[in-house]
């Protein structure tokens, strides 16, 4: 092709997926990935080792756990989960990120995968470890890492590649897939499109509301206090929807995707506070970082 | 960190950069990559019956099929769970924690699949023999949710394994106090410090 025939469709869609950046963009989202990473496993350390104690008979692997018959002793499953911090941490800094990048993936998706393979898929690491998983096979400690330090004797240096603007895309991707599947779930369900009415939410919430309470623990006061508002769970409804179909619109154009992000982030608030189910990567916004420019070359 | 081009005083670099054959791979890299993240709704595909199977079946980590929410529960809950039963009577929740670590949900799910194989025993066991423990460490003092949780579970003298069905318009009908379940059945009992058995009794 031309090399810039600007007219082209597979112009306009390189320059869609694909725009060329500096490596301060997938550097920046490799940084509060990271870090939000980090911070998030290293709470759960305890919880991730006790775990790892857990009976056999309780052990139902999942993913690339599949691999075993039976659960690791829990101190190989313990020295596993702590490498994976370490190369976490040296991965955010960007030390050696050929390298410590691709282990760094692999360790997380053995010890995630593991974490669920004690008869409970949980669905909160899903898009975190997806991010991780792009950023440590892709070029995304040329900046503001150790090695641009090294290499370059510079944090920002001033390389200008669409390699470095087609990463936040592939994470994007990854955000949408996790979107769409939820919704087609939805419509899906034995009340197909009828679950926008918010019936099946509501009930939702209500049946998590029970299983807290006779399990010992405080369910949100908000789920009791709105159970009979059934006008706020037909919006709820209808909100859910429109933005887990509509996430694949959020690829399409910039401003699209910077409103996706903001009604995403809302709707996990809402699932917050109304259900007390916590999605730290999302709720604290930086699943969505990708959707937003990062360096003076992107409007 | 985040710099939009207008605050910016650096000249515009030119975006207009050519595609080359890499940018095209990679272009069929992320259809590919796509491809593989969305391969879990090939499980939302046929009757409702197959889907409904099919969705918990077949989730997976970390590529799942979602099917949270998306339960259509008809008004009503069947839960196994444990209560705690006092020497004046009072029924009291116990907390997931006397079974085991990883939250209210993964416990949740593990008795559910003990009672559903005929372990409900065993899982009295486990809760009462929890409840001994905390009975001889005491740290009863305080005002952490641990203390308090403690305190409250204190004058419990037996655990039942149950099965309770909830109806949600009763549940939430009753102001700030949870109810009782509609239905109830007894499937083990174990006083704390002693042995369980198992025991298929309706309560109400």
């Amino acid at each position: 092709m031309k090399p810039r025939d600007t007219s082209s469709l597979l112009y306009r869609v390189a320059q869609r997926l694909r725009p060329a950046a500096q490596p301060v963009r997938p550097a920046a989202l490799r940084l509060t990935t990271g870090a939000f990473t980090i911070w998030n496993n290293l709470r759960r350390r305890s919880m991730f080792h006790k775990l790892n104690r857990q009976d056999a008979s309780q052990f139902a692997p999942v993913g690339p756990v599949r691999v075993l018959r039976r659960p690791l002793p829990p101190n190989v499953a313990n020295a596993v989960y702590d490498a994976a911090q370490v190369t976490n941490i040296v991965a955010t800094l960007g030390i050696a990120h050929r390298v410590s990048g691709p282990v760094n993936a692999a360790l997380q998706l053995w010890t995630l995968s593991y974490r669920n393979s004690w008869g409970m898929i949980l669905h909160n690491d899903n898009m975190a470890l997806m991010h991780q998983l792009v950023l440590g096979v892709t070029h995304s400690a040329d900046a503001l890492s150790v090695d641009a330090i090294v290499r370059d004797k510079t944090l920002t240096p001033q390389r200008f590649d669409r390699e470095y603007g087609g990463i936040p895309t592939a994470m994007n991707i990854a955000t949408c897939a996790v979107y769409v599947i939820s919704g087609v779930a939805k419509v899906r369900s034995p009340q197909g499109w009828q679950w926008a009415a918010g019936n099946t939410l509501r009930d939702q919430i209500a049946a998590d509301a029970v299983r807290k309470e006779v399990f010992g623990t405080q369910a949100p006061e908000a789920a009791r206090r709105l159970y009979n508002a059934r006008g706020l769970f037909t919006l709820a409804g209808v909100g859910a929807l429109v933005v887990e179909l509509g996430a694949p619109l959020s690829l399409v154009n910039r401003r699209w995707g910077q409103v996706f992000s903001v009604a995403a982030w809302s709707m996990h608030l809402g699932i917050r506070y109304i259900m007390g189910i916590k999605f730290p990567y999302n709720t604290s916004g930086v699943s969505y970082v990708p959707y937003f420019p990062v360096g003076s070359q992107l409007r | 960190m985040f710099i939009s081009h207008s605050h910016c005083s650096a000249p515009k670099p030119d975006t207009a950069v050519p595609v080359t054959p890499r940018d095209l791979w990679a272009l069929a890299g992320y259809v590919a990559f796509a491809g593989v993240l969305l391969a879990p709704l090939r499980h939302y595909v046929g009757t409702p019956k197959q889907v409904r199977r099919a969705k918990f079946k077949r989730d997976s980590f970390p590529l799942s099929t979602y099917p949270m929410f998306s339960t259509d529960r008809k008004g009503r809950i069947i839960v196994p769970h444990v209560v705690g039963i006092t020497a004046d009577g009072e029924r009291i929740c116990l907390h997931h924690r006397h079974y085991g670590a990883g939250g209210v949900n993964q416990v949740r799910k593990q008795v559910a699949r003990g009672v559903r194989r005929g372990h409900a025993a065993a899982i009295a066991q486990r809760y009462a023999d929890s409840l001994a423990a905390e009975h001889r460490q005491g740290r009863l003092n305080g005002s952490s949710p641990g203390a308090i949780r403690r305190r409250r579970e204190a004058a419990v003298v037996e655990v039942l394994v149950v099965r309770s069905r909830f109806i949600f318009d009763d549940y939430f009908a009753t102001g700030e106090q949870p109810s009782l379940p509609k239905e109830e059945t007894v499937r083990a009992r174990c006083v704390v410090g002693g042995f369980a058995e198992r025991v298929e009794e309706p309560t109400k």
